[in-house]
């Protein structure tokens, strides 16, 4: 663990010295503050309509904050590329990764730490935006439950989301491609559930359960299932694997 | 404590080394000599484990490279051609993160950076970012960056490249200082460095071996007759005829200076007394006289060529 938080200070400081890191964050928050900001005031105006009467199942949690995950999700589909992309690719340009390959270290390990570091860097993200939920909880009570659900989701589609990236870093030692391949297989896992319609009965059930956002609107809606957080790991774990299979065939190459 | 078994390696349908095979001992100095493109990156990558060879066995410090990496990698301090700086580190931080890695103890870090600092002479530069060190300087935290966890074994990628002349002698100094306590090899296509420093020699052309010697006796194998530099203060024709009349003597040519003679002999022979006895008779008025040894470009030059003219016919 030592030598990961090392790695991680690296890590944080290369991310930094770099403008995209920030642009990358800027983009995260202010297209979720802007989202928040519409949502909060699309609930002030369903609020007044019912003129202090809600119906029993007013949820002011399911108004607000199911969707602002939902769009989050799609952020983090642009966001994540690029906090991933120069992971690997950045050693295999700057030469580093021979410097690391020729170290008392495996593959897998070499991947793992950069993984870990990533993970981290993203839960600080995941953080900072409870910022958003806990803001409302000084003037109005909140479902937490719903809310744990959905913060797990995210970690869960996070934990996705990176070993992807990751996984299409050690495919090019160009940042931009990197990023291009990672957004590419994102987008993929993404849009599968979008040609349910296409498909027949069994393709119907194969697609929806490959796809990303089915799983995580499970979750979002406050239904915490196995099956989801099964899927969301296995992802994560078959593309760390291939990543591992990656730098280990580089060898050969 | 280094052994290349046989080693092939494939890139594609090249092969970029074939059969390459050579020890080195304990303690010494290792050369590898050769022209851009011959094999030597290749040949070092297998040996540090960076690549994975197509055919054949290498080992550091008696680990097998393929079947325990991480043990030989442990023994290992290596020096890519290409330096493996992370320019957003200050050389200190970049040397505890390498030390880290290499998996020095942790109690021990501090002093194994200002180890290799003081050995490599960066102490100076200790806190400035390396994206700000002269090129002069990075090839030095390269270096240390190699022998940070004081590895018994020393795989440099031509070490010296785009260093001044001072600064040559002065790495040139740090690599013989830790001759005899480390194994190394080193990668040059600097003929002069592989005498100046290494204790034998291994040349390499296209791939392939062509000789693994001492210096001395490689130049002593190739030297095909004694040549001896005459300089006279009168040169004239009648003195070529005298001096190529000598018993012993096979051949006299025009030196490229102005007065100059050579006049080389058969293998073991040597006519400088003859030669100064017949320049004084002749009076042609003698400035020096000496034997010529062959320069290890020479010695060099000969061998790659003599592989390259053995290839063609089959070509």
């Amino acid at each position: 663990m030592r030598g990961t938080l090392v790695i991680t200070r690296k890590e944080l400081r290369q991310l930094f010295s770099s403008p995209i890191a920030y642009v990358a964050l800027a983009m995260f928050f202010v297209v979720n503050g802007f989202l928040f900001y519409a949502l909060v005031g699309g609930y002030t105006l369903q609020v007044l309509q019912l003129q202090g009467t809600p119906p029993p199942d007013f949820n002011p949690t399911r108004i607000i904050f199911t969707p602002l995950y939902q769009d989050m999700t799609f952020v983090l589909m642009l966001l994540v590329p690029v906090l991933t992309m120069r992971l690997v690719s950045e050693e295999d340009r700057a030469r580093t990764m021979e410097l690391v390959v020729t170290s008392p270290v495996t593959n897998s390990a070499i991947l793992l730490r950069k993984y870990l570091d990533v993970i981290l860097l993203f839960g600080v993200l995941l953080v900072i935006s409870a910022i958003m939920p806990l803001s409302l909880a000084l003037i109005g009570r909140l479902d937490w439950g719903l809310l744990g659900a959905t913060y797990t989701g995210l970690v869960l589609l996070g934990a996705a989301f990176l070993a992807i990236g990751l996984f299409a870093s050690t495919l090019n030692e160009n940042q931009i491609v990197s990023a291009a391949i990672g957004f590419a297989l994102l987008l993929m896992f993404y849009v599968v559930g979008f040609a349910q319609q296409a498909a027949g009965t069994g393709g119907q059930q194969i697609l929806s359960a490959l796809s990303i956002s089915a799983h995580f609107s499970n979750l979002a809606s406050g239904i915490v299932d196995t099956t989801d957080a099964l899927y969301f790991l296995s992802l994560a774990g078959f593309f760390l694997f291939l990543g591992i299979v990656a730098l280990e065939a580089r060898k050969w190459r | 404590m280094i052994l290349a078994d046989a080693l092939s390696r494939r890139y594609g349908d090249r092969l970029a080394i074939r059969d390459v095979s050579f020890k080195a001992r304990p303690g010494e100095i290792l050369g590898f000599l050769g022209p851009n493109g011959a094999g030597k990156t290749t040949t070092m990558r297998i040996l540090t484990g960076f690549l994975a060879p197509t055919a054949g066995r290498a080992a550091v410090a008696d680990f097998d490279v393929v079947r325990q990496p991480l043990e030989a990698k442990r023994r290992l301090g290596y020096l890519p051609e290409t330096l493996p700086l992370y320019d957003d580190l200050t050389a200190r931080e970049y040397l505890g993160f390498v030390a880290r890695l290499k998996g020095v103890d942790g109690r021990k870090i501090g002093d194994a950076i200002d180890r290799a600092m003081t050995l490599c002479g960066i102490t100076d530069v200790a806190d400035r970012l390396v994206r700000n060190l002269s090129r002069g300087y990075r090839q030095r935290v390269g270096l240390a960056q190699a022998i940070v966890h004081d590895p018994p074994v020393l795989i440099l990628d031509e070490p010296t490249s785009a260093m001044d002349p001072r600064q040559i002698v002065e790495i040139r100094n740090v690599i013989k200082g830790l001759r005899g306590s480390h194994t190394i090899i080193l990668s040059t296509h600097i003929l002069p460095e592989a005498t100046a420093v290494c204790d034998r020699v291994i040349v390499i052309n296209e791939g392939r071996v062509v000789a693994v010697d001492t210096y001395e006796q490689l130049a002593a194998r190739l030297r095909r007759s004694e040549k001896t530099l005459v300089r006279v203060a009168r040169p004239d024709g009648r003195l070529t005829g005298r001096l190529a009349a000598l018993r012993g003597a096979v051949h006299v040519t025009p030196g490229e200076g102005t007065g100059e003679v050579v006049v080389e002999a058969g293998l073991g022979a040597d006519l400088r007394e003859e030669i100064a006895r017949t320049v004084v008779e002749a009076g042609a008025g003698l400035l020096e006289l000496r034997p010529l040894a062959m320069s290890l470009e020479d010695v060099f030059l000969r061998l790659v060529t003599h592989e390259e003219a053995a290839e063609e016919p089959r070509a």
